[in-house]
């Protein structure tokens, strides 16, 4: 599943949604009818008792757009989160697609615990901010100021680089196009 | 003794706050000028004053204890301990009540002002043998000399918390040490490189591998700090039952030692010693946070407060369990919006340099 430049690959242990694209449950139905609202990337099931997980991915490395800012992306992700989770209600009954729906549907059970946000972040490519321990200082703000937001729904808030984003979604590879 | 909570009426720059403590590691922060240090000092001076003191009550003449406490705490303006009320409260007094031990077992101080000129104060107090201590910013090792008995003497501009804590200084070490403290000041010694000895007026860390004695003034500032603390221990200041109150720990350490004060404090907490402590420091906050939810290390009580102030208004105050609690941190806000800036000067950089690079 592509976003922004990068190609995620999950494996079979999970059941994934690229929750905002065209033509999904997102896009057709809640966004068109409520708006403004946002989503997050993808929606992932695991297998087993490991929490549902909705994961947001930003790459600043080739540039940022004008509008967007580096204070206000922990907002944005736990807007996303908090859309999304109304989504997962509605999807779970409106879906048009079965398999969507069928989803949406175990991702509302697994909301029985709280849920996993993970938060890839690629930042920009300077040689500033490419210094590891720079990135790692960078990526604690974001997760406070997650965490702080999200602070109402969970407090499994991660955020991962292409160094370390194994430790909190096995089963995954990532991959830059 | 532990304190459970604290409610204040008229008092400083707090109109009316109402304040709930946990037994173990209070964290309290906030922009300057939203009451930390005042909230510390009050703290403070509520576990100072001893029991059988008489009131002042019906004598309005009469400089008494607690407000020589007071005048020494806070060094308001030509003495006026009226200063120390509200500016806005009009004839309302400033009333502090202070709830400890698990009961209705308050002390309370009242400061009223019937006329501008005078002062009427009194006490309501049931005050049990607490043993409070006090930590100011800077560090007291070096003008410890001399400093006890200037101040005693003379007018100094440092508050009284400096006068405390050189005096709690002045007593030598216990012949019998309490094993888990002694483990406690082993661990500091071992970032002091030797141990504290006390020569007359003056302080030296005795090296552990032999090497000649340095004395105070010839150790970093933060080193100093850390064998102030040793000392404080080592002569039972700080015991099981203490309450330790430390404005900004963090200055002058190097952020290397940072995590160790954070471990320290919760260790103190598990001995039974109940900390309070201002702060502006990232990595203070972070670590003891990231120990409250990951429940690492010695598990104690860990509760955070947020003081903050729209303007002169009055101070709020937010409290949480973990950093996550609490909406206001100017910490964790100011170290966003650095890095707001430097994405900002980054691109503009980018950009300038590299025209193809910039924006997509």
């Amino acid at each position: 599943m592509r976003e922004c430049n990068l190609d995620f690959v999950f494996g079979r242990s999970w059941k994934v949604l690229k929750y905002d694209e065209n033509g999904g449950f997102y896009k057709t139905k809640m966004a068109k009818n409520v708006s403004p609202t946002k989503a997050v990337d993808f929606l992932c099931v695991p297998q087993g008792n490991q929490p549902l997980l909705l994961m947001e991915a930003k790459d600043f490395s080739l540039g940022v757009r004008s509008q967007e800012k580096f204070n206000n992306v922990p907002m944005a992700v736990a807007i996303k989160a908090r859309d999304t989770v109304a989504g997962i209600v509605g999807g779970s009954h409106c879906a048009s697609d079965a398999g969507d729906r069928a989803i949406f549907t175990e991702s509302r059970r697994k909301l029985d615990t709280p849920p996993r946000v993970v938060f890839f972040f690629s930042d920009l490519g300077t040689r500033l901010r490419r210094e590891p321990r720079r990135a790692m200082q960078q990526r604690d703000v974001i997760m406070k100021k997650l965490k702080q937001h999200l602070s109402w729904l969970t407090r499994d808030v991660a955020v991962v680089g292409m160094d370390d984003y194994g430790s909190f979604v096995p089963d995954l590879t990532i991959r830059v196009v | 003794m532990t304190i459970n909570g604290i409610k204040i009426d008229n008092f400083t720059v707090f109109k009316r706050a109402e304040i709930a403590f946990c037994p173990g590691v209070n964290v309290i922060i906030g922009a300057n000028g939203t009451g930390k240090s005042h909230l510390l000092k009050l703290l403070y001076a509520m576990t100072q004053w001893a029991s059988g003191r008489p009131s002042n009550k019906g004598n309005r003449q009469m400089i008494g204890p607690v407000e020589l406490l007071f005048l020494g705490l806070f060094k308001p303006e030509d003495a006026d301990l009226t200063l120390l009320i509200r500016e806005q409260s009009g004839n309302a007094p400033a009333e502090v009540d202070l709830h400890a031990d698990g009961r209705d077992y308050c002390s309370r101080i009242h400061l009223d002002t019937p006329f501008w000129s005078e002062i009427d104060s009194s006490i309501i107090w049931q005050r049990p043998n607490a043993k409070g201590i006090f930590i100011p910013p800077n560090e007291v090792l070096a003008i410890y000399p001399g400093f006890t008995a200037s101040y005693e003497k003379r007018e100094l501009a440092f508050d009284q918390t400096y006068y405390d804590v050189c005096k709690a200084l002045s007593a030598l070490p216990l012949k019998n040490k309490n094993v888990v403290l002694s483990r406690l000041v082993l661990g500091l010694e071992d970032i002091l490189g030797g141990s504290v000895v006390q020569k007359g007026e003056r302080f030296y860390v005795k090296s552990k591998k032999g090497e000649r004695s340095l004395e105070a003034h010839l150790l970093a500032e933060g080193h100093r700090k850390i064998a102030t603390l040793v000392h404080l221990i080592n002569n039972g200041s700080i015991d099981k039952g203490t309450v330790l109150f430390w404005d900004e720990p963090e200055s002058n350490l190097n952020p290397r030692l940072i995590r160790h004060i954070a471990l320290f404090l919760r260790e103190l907490a598990n001995f039974g010693v109940q900390v309070f402590v201002t702060t502006h420091d990232y990595l203070l906050i972070g670590e003891l946070s990231m120990a409250a939810e990951y429940k690492t290390g010695p598990e104690v009580p860990i509760r955070f407060l947020a003081m903050s102030r729209q303007g002169d208004g009055p101070v709020q105050i937010q409290s949480g369990y973990t950093l996550a609690d609490l909406q206001d941190n100017p910490i964790l806000d100011e170290f966003a919006e650095h890095y707001q800036r430097e994405q900002d000067a980054s691109l503009k950089f980018v950009a300038e340099k590299r025209p193809s690079y910039a924006g997509m």
